[in-house]
């Protein structure tokens, strides 16, 4: 009977001990983002812009140049109903006819995923990279939060989590700024506060997007010269010239002029009113520019905070180890660059090794063509290493250098638009 | 007739400021954000859309209105509100109420949540900078459902824990039973006495007094 007794104690407590443990075992997390899943390493994308700076017309435009080739080696694809959502956008704003979209509003704060694709040396399609860019509603950034609200803290997360940040400057007020209006003086220096404030804490690679470019095409005589007034106008806000100034060292900062519409789509009226025109013609430019900037960002970044000295004897390791399968030192060269930077770059998966490898050897290769010998002695590494590696790296590697020429395009016709971390 | 308590609400962009919750249920007065981050703007004129809030405590049917110079009680031909980049502005308004339900409120009941929303929405537009959430009083209305909310995951574990404990004291009791008295049946307590002042045999009725807390 005591057996029986002692027994039914322990098969007691035993079950006491698995109840309590199954309600104390945490529950699922929320399904994190995809990063690097299925070995494509995928880079997070934060526009921050306060309300009606352009970020969802940039989105939109932007998704709709680059879901084609358009004279690219690639282009991006999303799941169907982001797809349906970006066009619909894009649609409202192309038809003469029809208003405006009206703002984003809080509730439909949202992540959009493109997968980045090309076609490899057999004619196969390869998703190479992935971005995920989230669209959300101006007033997280700018407004303060409501009481219960949760979003304002989600939008610091994802911040924190990104690899890069674009920030959305209003073109508008620029305008209303250049032309002495109050509001637009006031208006931007309180859209740049709130945006250096989150900048100054997370050191990614910015880029500053200049929206409605269009509606500064008569403040000077070229391009050029018209980024370069604005460039000026936006140093006189001291977290500007800040985060220009003490980060150009170690942060990719750039300034990119867009137009989602084109110059002759849509003007301000007597009123300031932004119109469409009746027989307006759309021709988005730059837009695609902050996305193809991305990724070069990402891992020049990491090239201003290597120490050079232990760069240059990673190279030279690797080329030495011209026996080694090529494919195999580049990873090799990438981990050991994530290793060094991991204090600031502690967000890299160690599966983009094999890339930043590779686009340590392409930036190495720039810096050194110059230099003819070097650059023999590199160009022979690449081409043999292009030999032997799979096809989906160097359909990555195509990309990439895609993405890299697309910003230097704009970087030699728009001396200005580089502001910090020169190479 | 299903009639309830619900509250007007509304959540509406302003000229200057974004997305803001107009007016709120004096109920959340203190976490009345809910409604600004569920209510996503649907189809000018389109049906009714319901979103719970709060776990299932509350649920909000509303609709999404396109708002005119007429709503501002300006006169001639409505002309539609626009923000500084000359975007439309839109209100999402309509009832919220305890408990979830599938079905919307009588469209009479969400006609007069606008009417009040609206009032709201004048006070918010002339003051857009420092304007605060307005409360809302509950108002009686026709809207069938109402389900209580689903028992929260932390209270489940609490009582599965608590039966977890229960048995442990039932089953220690019995062996306590089996080993101390040898088989023995002690004499049953009075139907009056506290447990833990006079072990009894699990095999005795239930006594009367009130459980300890």
């Amino acid at each position: 009977m005591d057996l029986i007794a002692l027994a039914l104690v322990a098969v007691a407590v035993m079950a006491v001990v698995v109840l309590v443990r199954r309600g104390r075992r945490p529950s699922k997390p929320a399904a994190a983002p995809p990063r690097g899943d299925d070995g494509v390493p995928t880079f997070r994308v934060v526009t921050l812009g306060p309300r009606g700076s352009g970020k969802t017309l940039l989105l939109a435009s932007m998704y709709h140049q680059m879901q084609t080739w358009g004279g690219r080696g690639y282009f991006l694809a999303a799941p169907r109903e982001q797809v349906a959502l970006l066009n619909h956008w894009f649609t409202e704003v192309e038809d003469p006819g029809r208003d405006w979209p009206a703002g984003t509003a809080t509730a439909d704060t949202r992540e959009f995923a493109f997968d980045v694709r090309t076609r490899g040396g057999s004619g196969g399609l390869h998703t190479v990279l992935k971005l995920v860019y989230l669209d959300y509603a101006g007033a997280l950034l700018t407004q303060p939060p409501e009481p219960g609200s949760t979003l304002w803290k989600d939008l610091d997360d994802r911040i924190e989590a990104a690899d890069a940040l674009v920030a959305v400057i209003d073109g508008h007020r620029v305008r209303q700024w250049i032309d002495g209006k109050r509001e637009g003086r006031m208006g931007l220096q309180h859209a740049l506060t709130a945006m250096i404030s989150r900048m100054l804490v997370v050191e990614k690679p910015v880029t500053f997007v200049i929206t409605k470019w269009d509606l500064l095409r008569d403040i000077d005589v070229d391009e050029d010269s018209r980024l370069r007034t604005v460039r000026k106008l936006l140093m006189s806000n001291q977290g500007f010239r800040d985060l220009v100034q003490e980060h150009s060292g170690r942060r990719v900062v750039r300034l990119v002029p867009v137009s989602a519409v084109g110059p002759a789509f849509a003007e301000l009226d007597e009123s300031g009113a932004m119109t469409k025109l009746p027989d307006g013609l759309l021709e988005p430019t730059n837009v695609d520019v902050p996305i193809a900037a991305v990724v070069p960002d990402v891992f020049e970044q990491i090239m201003l905070r290597l120490d050079q000295a232990k760069l240059a004897a990673e190279f030279d390791r690797l080329r030495r180890q011209t026996r080694r399968p090529p494919g195999e030192a580049f990873a090799d060269l990438g981990a050991t660059l994530i290793r060094s930077t991991n204090r600031v770059i502690g967000a890299l998966n160690p599966i983009y090794s094999s890339l930043v490898g590779l686009a340590a050897a392409d930036l190495i290769r720039r810096q050194e063509q110059t230099a003819a010998a070097h650059e023999a002695n590199v160009s022979r590494l690449l081409d043999d290493a292009e030999s032997h590696i799979e096809e989906f790296q160097l359909a990555q590697r195509k990309v990439i250098r895609e993405f890299r020429s697309r910003v230097d395009v704009l970087e030699g016709r728009l001396s200005s638009s580089r502001l910090g971390g020169t190479p | 007739m299903t009639a309830t308590d619900a509250w007007p609400a509304a959540v509406a962009a302003g000229r200057r400021r974004d997305y803001s919750t107009v007016l709120a249920p004096d109920v959340l007065a203190d976490g009345y954000g809910v409604l600004v981050e569920a209510l996503s703007p649907g189809p000018v004129g389109g049906p009714p859309r319901l979103r719970t809030l709060g776990g299932g405590r509350f649920t909000v049917a509303y609709v999404t209105h396109a708002l005119t110079t007429a709503d501002l009680g300006e006169p001639g031909a409505p002309r539609p509100l626009r923000d500084e980049q000359s975007r439309p502005l839109l209100m999402m308004c309509g009832l919220v109420r305890a408990g979830t339900t599938s079905t919307p409120p009588r469209e009479s009941d969400l006609d007069g949540a606008r009417r009040v929303a609206l009032a709201a929405y004048r006070h918010f537009l002339a003051g857009e900078e420092a304007f605060r959430a307005l409360p809302s009083r509950a108002v009686p209305v026709d809207w069938p459902g109402g389900v209580p909310a689903a028992t929260p995951a932390r209270d489940r574990r609490f009582g599965r824990a608590g039966v977890a404990a229960a048995l442990v004291v039932l089953v220690a009791l019995v062996g306590w039973f089996f080993l101390r008295s040898g088989g023995e049946t002690a004499p049953c307590a009075p139907a009056t006495a506290v447990v833990v002042a006079s072990p009894a045999p699990a095999t005795c009725p239930p006594t009367t007094g009130k459980p300890g807390r």
